[in-house]
């Protein structure tokens, strides 16, 4: 990953970010056969109006992250459908489901990665929302970065706060 | 004639994902449940019947790892069953082959080729000795 990204607090346990925006590349790299390319940090951005669905899931352990990956509209029904092999419409209950199984994926594949630099951390359970206009809101003290990333399908973001600043 | 395999994951999708990967592997006909957990294929689990399962570790109510132990430990019967799972680090892998005795072992993410490849050295190997193994499991396959 290139580009500059800056972060509330550099020092906040969120030194190996990069495992999980490089996770993103490789899931829907290997499942959709995509490129998704981190584009921006988005710190403080507008959320998109569209309507959004967001899957979101934890780490827990030698990083304490919760992982948010939102997907606009029309973003996910091309990811979804690539992910899956078929259409799925986006206000389904399946569409909650391949978001919910994108993102445990993801979160799996950056446990592996973290698991690689010696981080242990388990995975929760994914849960899945959706509304328009959504942001996840967080603790202000709390140390989050999020990306956006652009692909054939759209755009999306992908956001990890840490927990507590510890770990990582 | 059909092999009845039994397909575990909390998530649809992916049990959709799993049975169009195993009919594009062309590695058998598949007859195929579904169960929404490891309590749910518990249920749904039939030592004459089922043939094969494909189960995920990460679900509610009953894991996949403690599925596979109870089978294991219920049912005299070796029913081959392959793990597919986003659980990639070693000493799970172990515990899986090793503890719960599962035969197979795929992670997440995979593509329809990555599941022929991995299952290919199983079904293999359950050919060349189908009697000890699975009590009919490749008999069915190879028309007996």
């Amino acid at each position: 990953m290139d580009g500059a990204t800056e972060r509330k607090h550099p020092e906040g346990g969120l030194e190996h970010s990069d495992c999980l925006f490089g996770a993103v590349g490789e899931v829907l790299g290997m499942m959709c056969g995509l490129e998704a390319r981190p584009e921006a940090r988005l710190e403080g951005a507008e959320p998109p109006d569209a309507p959004t669905v967001v899957g979101v899931i934890s780490l827990v352990g030698d990083v304490q992250w919760s992982l948010s990956i939102g997907l606009p509209e029309a973003t996910a029904c091309g990811l979804a459908e690539r992910f899956a092999g078929f259409e799925i419409p986006f206000e389904s209950e399946e569409m909650g489901d391949a978001v919910g199984e994108m993102a445990n994926i993801i979160a799996g594949t950056t446990k592996a990665k973290l698991d690689e630099r010696g981080l242990k951390a388990e995975i929760s359970l994914p849960n899945v929302v959706r509304g328009e206009r959504m942001r996840v809101l967080n603790f202000r003290t709390l140390p989050a970065e999020r990306r956006r990333f652009t692909c054939e399908c759209g755009e999306f973001w992908v956001e990890v706060v840490a927990r507590d600043g510890e770990g990582g | 004639m059909k092999l009845k395999a039994l397909v575990v994951d909390d998530s649809g999708i992916m049990r959709k994902m799993v049975m169009r990967g195993l009919r594009q592997s062309k590695l058998a006909e598949f007859d195929f449940v579904e169960a929404g957990d490891g309590a749910d294929a518990l249920a749904k689990f039939d030592p004459d019947e089922t043939d094969m399962v494909f189960v995920d570790w990460n679900m509610p109510k009953m894991t996949g790892i403690e599925f596979v132990r109870e089978v294991r430990a219920k049912y005299q019967r070796h029913v081959p069953i392959v793990m597919i799972t986003t659980e990639s680090a070693v000493g799970k892998i172990e515990e899986a082959f090793e503890d719960a005795g599962v035969d197979a072992y795929i992670t997440k993410p995979f593509t329809p080729d990555v599941l022929t490849k991995k299952l290919q050295p199983l079904f293999s190997k359950l050919k060349a000795a189908p009697a000890k193994k699975s009590g009919g499991f490749f008999s069915k396959l190879l028309g007996g």
